[in-house]
C-alpha cells in the first residue's frame, strides 16, 4: 500500500491521459474536469462483504419484483403496504410502461447502491440507484493502471479482482437481449459520463451508438454500420434518462433519442437496460419502503438496513420532523446528484421556520433523515504526503441477469471537503478503489 | 342510437423534402360501450411531387383496423418510418359507427390511479386552488363524486370562461388558462380535468370527432357511480350521440393523435380535414353494445 502512495501522482496522470474524466454543468456550460483518485484502498473484509452481497441481491430482488408489480396488477398498492401518493404521483413513474414486461422480467438490470458504514460499523443503504448509475469505469481502470503501477501490492494482498465487471456486464447483457446485437447508447462527447460510456463499449464488445445511428423499421430497432448495412438490435444499454428516450413517446423536443424505440420495445423486440419507468422505485420517497418490499415480496427480513428515515407525509412522522428539524437532514425527493440535500444544523432560525412551511405545505415532497456519523476515511491530501480523514461513502453495483450478482468491487467517493457529508461526483470529490478481500 | 360516417385526414407538405420521417398516430376509434366501429380502413402515404416523372407515391402501410401495437393507457397505436425523400405525407382513417349513449356510460370493474392524480398540464395553482375554493358552496348539497357534481363543475367553468381561439397553444396548462379566462376545447378539458381531479373524481381527457365541428375536438370523462361518463365542457353539456371517441388519457399529451419528427431544412404545412356525419339508414334491430 505504501507503494501506491508513492505512485499517486503518477497513476493521476495516467488517469488524465486516458481521459477518465466527469463533466459537469455548472452556471449553463459544461466543463469536463479529472475525477480525483486517491491512492489509499477503501478495504472490506470478507465477511463483511459476505453480508453485504446478501443484503445488496436481496434488496435488488425485491425492488425488481416492485417494479413488475406497479407496471401491472399493482398488488402492494392494493394491498395498503405503500400509499399510492408515492406512486403516482412521483415523477419517475412512467404511464407508458403500463402493462410492460421486459425480457427476464428484470426492470433494474444494473442497480447501483449507495452504502455508508457508521462508526459503529454498521452499513445503511442511503440511496438505491435504478436508472442509469454511472461510475463503475472509475474504480476498474483505477485498478488496471494500480496493478501496472505495484502488481505486488496485489500479490501480496488478498484482494478480489474486480477486472470482471465487463464480463458480468456481457453476460447479463446477453441473457436481457432478444436476438441483435448489443449497444450502447450514449448522448455523446458532452454527456457527464462519456468517458464510461466509451470504456465499457470496449470492453463488452458493444457497438458504441448515437441515435442516428439506430432506427425503428416494422417494430424493431436496427443499427446502421458504417458500411451503411442495418443491424438488429437485441439490447440496448441506454445512457440516456428515459425523459429523452423516445421523442414519440415521451419529452418531444428530445434529439437524442431514438423515435418509436418505446414502441419496439413494447412489442418485445428489444430489451432497454435499464427498463425505463424505473424511477419509481428508487425515488427518495419510496426509499422508506424498500425494507417492506423485501418482507412484502420475498417474505424475507430485510438485511440491509435504511438510514433512520421520516415521512413528513405520516402525521406522526410529520409532528416529529417538525420538531427535530434542527438536526435532521431533509432531501428534496425530486432531485439527484446531491441536489436538494439540507442539512438542519446549518439552517438559521428565519431559513428552519420557512422550511418548515414549506414541509407543512408540501409534505410529499421532503423525506428527513437522522444523520449517520460514518466513518471517515483517510485520503493523501493534496500535498500528497500527509494524510487526512474525510466521509466517503460506496456505490455497489449489482447486476440482475439469469441471477442477481454483486460485482466484488464498488465506487468509494470521498469529500474534499473536511466539513461536507455531501459525496457526490458531480460536487466535486474523489474516488478511490475498494478493496474486498478474498480471506 | 345513431349511425356516422367519419373521415380524417391530414396532410403534410414539406417547403423541400425531407427524411427518416417517423410518425406516430393515435387514430383508430375503437368498439366501446358506447360506440361500435364495424368498419374503418386507414392509409398511411408519402411521396415526392418533385420528381420529373411525375406523382411518385410510397404507399407507407394500409390496413383495416390492424393495429401496431397500444400505448401505456390502452390506445392503438400505428407506428412508422418513411426513409426516402418525400415532401409530403399524408394518412387518413375512414369508417362508420354506432353510437349510442344513452347508457349509464362505460362500465369498468376499477380504474386506473394514473387518472386521480394533476400531470403537468393540469396540476393546480393558486389561481385553480382559488377557483375550487370560491366554488365550494356551489357544489356543497351535491354528494361527492355524482354526476350532479360533475355536472355543476362544468356549468360553474361555462360560467367563467369563455370560447376564443388563439389565446392559448397545446403547451398552455389548466392553470395558465384558467387565468387567461379564455381558450379552445383543450383548455376547457384540462381546467375541467384539474378541478375534478381536487374534488377527488378520477377524470381523463379524450380525443375524437364530432358532428359539425369539423377539426378534432377533446372533452373529458369522469367517473362517477362505477362507469365513465362523457361530458364536452366547451358545449356544456353531456355528450350525445354525435361524438366519436378516438384516444384517452390523461391529459392532452397522452392522446396525441398525430406525433412525427423528420431529418430536413423545411417548412411544413399541414392541411387536416375532418369529417362526421349521419349516415341516413339505420338497420333494423337492435345494435348491441360492446363486443
Amino acid at each position: 500500500m505504501e507503494r501506491l502512495k508513492e505512485h499517486a501522482r503518477s497513476i493521476n496522470n495516467l488517469l488524465a491521459r486516458y481521459g477518465v474524466k466527469f463533466g459537469i454543468y455548472k452556471n449553463g456550460t459544461f466543463k469536463e474536469q479529472l475525477f480525483p483518485f486517491d491512492p489509499i484502498p477503501r478495504i472490506i473484509p470478507k465477511n463483511e462483504w459476505d453480508y453485504l452481497e446478501k443484503g445488496l441481491a436481496q434488496r435488488v430482488n425485491a425492488l425488481n419484483a416492485f417494479l413488475r408489480d406497479i407496471y401491472g396488477p399493482k398488488q402492494i398498492v392494493k394491498d395498503g403496504v405503500v400509499p399510492e401518493d408515492f406512486i403516482f404521483a412521483s415523477s419517475g413513474y412512467l404511464p407508458q410502461c403500463e402493462g410492460i414486461c421486459p425480457p427476464g422480467g428484470i426492470f433494474s438490470h444494473i442497480s447501483g447502491i449507495d452504502l455508508v458504514q457508521s462508526k459503529d460499523g454498521e452499513w445503511y443503504v442511503l440511496e438505491d440507484n435504478l436508472r442509469v448509475p454511472s461510475g463503475a469505469s472509475y474504480p476498474l481502470i483505477a485498478r488496471d493502471l494500480t496493478r501496472r503501477a505495484s502488481s505486488e501490492t496485489f500479490r501480496q494482498n488478498s484482494v478480489m479482482d474486480n477486472r470482471n465487471y465487463p464480463a458480468m456486464l456481457k453476460e447479463m447483457m446477453d441473457y436481457a437481449n432478444v436476438g441483435g446485437i448489443n449497444v450502447i447508447l450514449t448522448p455523446g462527447r458532452f454527456n457527464s459520463a462519456y468517458f464510461e460510456h466509451s470504456f465499457l463499449a470496449e470492453r463488452t464488445g458493444c457497438v458504441l451508438a448515437m441515435n442516428q445511428d439506430l432506427f425503428v423499421e416494422n417494430n424493431r430497432v436496427y443499427y446502421r454500420d458504417m458500411e451503411g448495412n442495418k443491424q438488429k438490435v437485441g439490447a440496448i444499454y441506454r445512457r440516456i434518462s428515459d425523459e429523452y428516450l423516445d421523442p414519440m413517446t415521451f419529452l418531444p423536443e428530445s434529439l437524442i433519442g431514438v423515435p418509436n424505440l418505446m414502441a419496439a420495445y413494447k412489442a418485445g423486440n428489444v430489451a432497454i437496460i435499464n427498463a425505463p419507468g424505473n424511477g419509481v422505485a428508487d425515488d427518495k420517497g419510496i426509499y422508506y419502503f424498500v425494507p417492506k418490499m423485501v418482507k412484502y415480496y420475498l417474505n424475507e427480513e430485510p438485511i440491509l438496513k435504511n438510514a433512520p428515515t421520516y415521512l413528513p407525509f405520516y402525521e406522526e412522522d410529520r409532528k416529529y420532523v417538525l420538531e427535530n428539524l434542527d438536526h435532521l437532514v431533509i432531501k428534496d425527493v425530486a432531485e439527484a446528484g446531491g441536489y436538494g440535500v439540507v442539512f438542519g444544523d446549518k439552517l438559521n432560525e428565519v431559513e428552519l421556520e420557512n422550511l418548515r412551511h414549506l414541509i407543512e405545505k408540501e409534505s410529499r415532497r421532503f423525506i428527513a433523515q437522522e444523520v449517520i456519523d460514518f466513518i471517515d476515511l483517510k485520503i493523501l491530501d493534496e500535498d500528497g504526503v500527509t494524510e487526512v480523514e474525510r466521509k466517503a461513502d460506496l456505490r455497489a453495483f449489482v447486476l440482475s441477469g439469469e441471477k442477481t450478482e454483486v460485482w466484488p468491487s464498488g465506487l468509494t467517493r470521498f469529500s474534499r471537503n473536511p466539513d461536507s457529508f455531501v459525496v457526490n461526483s458531480s460536487q466535486g470529490g474523489g474516488f478511490k478503489d475498494t478493496w474486498v478481500l478474498s480471506r | 342510437m345513431k349511425k356516422l360516417n367519419f373521415s380524417y385526414e391530414v396532410e403534410y407538405s414539406f417547403s423541400q423534402p425531407v427524411t427518416d420521417h417517423c410518425y406516430a398516430l393515435r387514430i383508430l376509434p375503437e368498439t366501446n360501450e358506447e360506440q361500435g366501429i364495424y368498419a374503418s380502413e386507414y392509409k398511411i402515404s408519402g411521396g415526392n411531387s418533385c420528381l420529373e416523372n411525375g406523382d411518385e407515391v410510397w404507399e407507407v402501410s394500409e390496413g383495416c383496423g390492424s393495429v401496431t401495437g397500444r400505448d401505456g393507457f390502452g390506445n392503438p397505436l400505428i407506428v412508422g418510418r418513411l426513409e426516402v425523400p418525400h415532401d409530403y405525407f399524408r394518412f387518413s382513417v375512414t369508417g362508420s359507427g354506432y353510437i349510442d349513449r344513452s347508457g349509464k356510460g362505460k362500465s369498468a370493474e376499477s380504474v386506473s390511479p394514473v387518472y386521480r392524480f394533476p400531470t403537468d398540464l393540469t396540476r393546480p395553482g393558486d389561481e385553480l386552488r382559488r377557483f375550487f375554493a370560491a366554488n365550494q358552496e356551489m357544489v356543497q348539497g351535491l354528494s361527492k363524486g355524482s354526476r350532479d357534481r360533475v355536472m355543476a363543475w362544468m356549468h360553474l367553468l361555462m360560467e367563467n370562461f369563455s370560447y376564443f381561439s388563439g389565446v392559448t397553444g397545446i403547451h398552455t396548462t389548466a392553470e395558465e388558462a384558467l387565468k387567461g379566462g379564455s381558450g379552445v376545447c383543450q383548455d376547457y378539458a384540462h381546467i375541467l380535468l384539474a378541478l375534478l381531479r381536487m374534488d377527488g373524481i378520477p377524470a381523463r381527457y379524450v380525443a375524437g370527432m364530432m358532428i359539425g365541428e369539423g377539426a378534432t375536438h377533446a372533452w373529458c370523462e369522469a367517473w362517477c357511480e362505477g362507469s365513465w361518463v362523457s361530458i364536452d365542457p366547451t358545449h356544456d353539456r353531456k355528450c350525445d350521440d354525435n361524438y366519436i371517441e378516438v384516444a384517452r388519457g390523461r391529459d392532452y399529451r397522452d392522446c396525441i393523435m398525430d406525433r412525427g419528427c423528420f431529418k430536413g431544412y423545411a417548412l411544413q404545412t399541414q392541411t387536416v380535414r375532418v369529417s362526421v356525419q349521419e349516415a341516413q339508414s339505420i338497420p333494423v334491430g337492435r345494435w348491441r353494445l360492446g363486443v
